[in-house]
């Protein structure tokens, strides 16, 4: 009797055990390649975005930029030789992207900020781009800040 | 675990030599991404007087998104739901990495001290919070000395 049983329960699971197996199998197959189509479509979205980028934002040495800086506005201190994304001080030689707003950043800690479609600048909300259309979820950029940025 | 960003090593660092007056945030010695953080509640609030208890958590990606923060406290806000979260919009939609752990904070501390149900997360609260505003008080008070009492050493 009880062996009957067993084997019987065999004869059922094993089958649909089997089956599951199966459909598992299938739907990861089937997911796997789109997840990855998926990525490269994003990839690809974000090298065009800094192409976009180095066309209008050109990086340059940290030093290169400071001497136009100080040129086109006489008497500005830098008070900021600190990017404040990464919390690094800027080297003379630093690879950076000085915005419209006069902020600057890393080259590097910018362009994975922006190409994660964030197109306002970090510390002021101005887009990045100049010109560019603000999207509806960043802030005007003529509002204050939302904090007080004590660094 | 990948090694922990130089950003965050930094701040970890600031945030226990130059605290915060009011406020506390310290790693986990097995997560050094995850923080135990308390906040006074601001004077002349109906939070003064209790000791407010959060979670902080900094993702993969942080600074380029937020940390993830949530009240473990009990607390009666109209804008802190009944799981503790959140409703900031520096914790959402207008993050930026020049904010850091610090910042937040004290946002969050700013939150406690200026309740805006007109931007509710606990709509009941809120809804309270309108029709009657003393009452509200009163009642935020009662949960202050209930939920968010100081340990007596
Ligand atoms: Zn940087
Ligand atoms: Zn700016």
């Amino acid at each position: 009797m009880f062996q009957n049983e067993s084997r019987s329960a065999v004869i059922v699971i094993l089958p649909s055990l089997f089956a599951l197996v199966v459909v598992v199998l299938l739907v990861v197959v089937c997911l796997l390649p789109r997840f990855s189509r998926g990525d490269r479509a994003i990839k690809k979205h974000q090298q065009k975005r800094i192409e976009c980028l180095n066309s209008k934002v050109k990086a340059e040495q940290f030093v290169d930029w400071a001497k136009k800086e100080q040129r086109s506005r006489p008497g500005s201190s830098f008070s900021t030789v600190l990017c404040v994304i990464c919390l690094e001080d800027f080297t003379e030689s630093s690879q950076i992207r000085g915005l419209g707003c006069h902020h600057v950043f890393h080259q590097e800690c910018l362009d994975n900020w922006f190409s994660r479609w964030n197109e306002y600048c970090p510390l002021c909300h101005r887009p990045i781009i100049p010109g560019a259309k603000r999207t509806r979820k960043s802030r005007r950029w003529d509002e204050p800040p939302p904090v007080a940025f004590m660094i | 675990m990948a090694a922990l960003p130089k950003r965050i090593v930094k701040e970890t660092e600031r945030l226990s030599k130059e605290p915060v007056p009011g406020i506390s945030a310290v790693p986990h010695d097995d997560n050094l991404r995850y923080f135990d953080v308390t906040i006074d509640g601001p004077s002349q609030s109906p939070y003064e007087g209790g000791l407010f208890r959060l979670e902080l958590f900094l993702p993969d990606d942080y600074p380029m998104t937020p940390p993830k923060v949530r009240f473990l406290t009990k607390i009666y806000h109209p804008n802190i739901d009944r799981l503790g979260r959140i409703c900031l919009d520096v914790l959402k939609s207008n993050w930026s990495p020049a904010l850091q752990i610090r910042t937040i904070l004290l946002s969050i501390q700013a939150l406690l001290g200026a309740p805006n149900p007109d931007d509710p997360l606990a709509n009941d609260v809120a809804q309270a919070w309108k029709e009657d505003q003393s009452k509200a008080i009163e009642t935020a008070k009662q949960w202050t000395a209930q939920h968010a009492a100081r340990p007596t050493a």
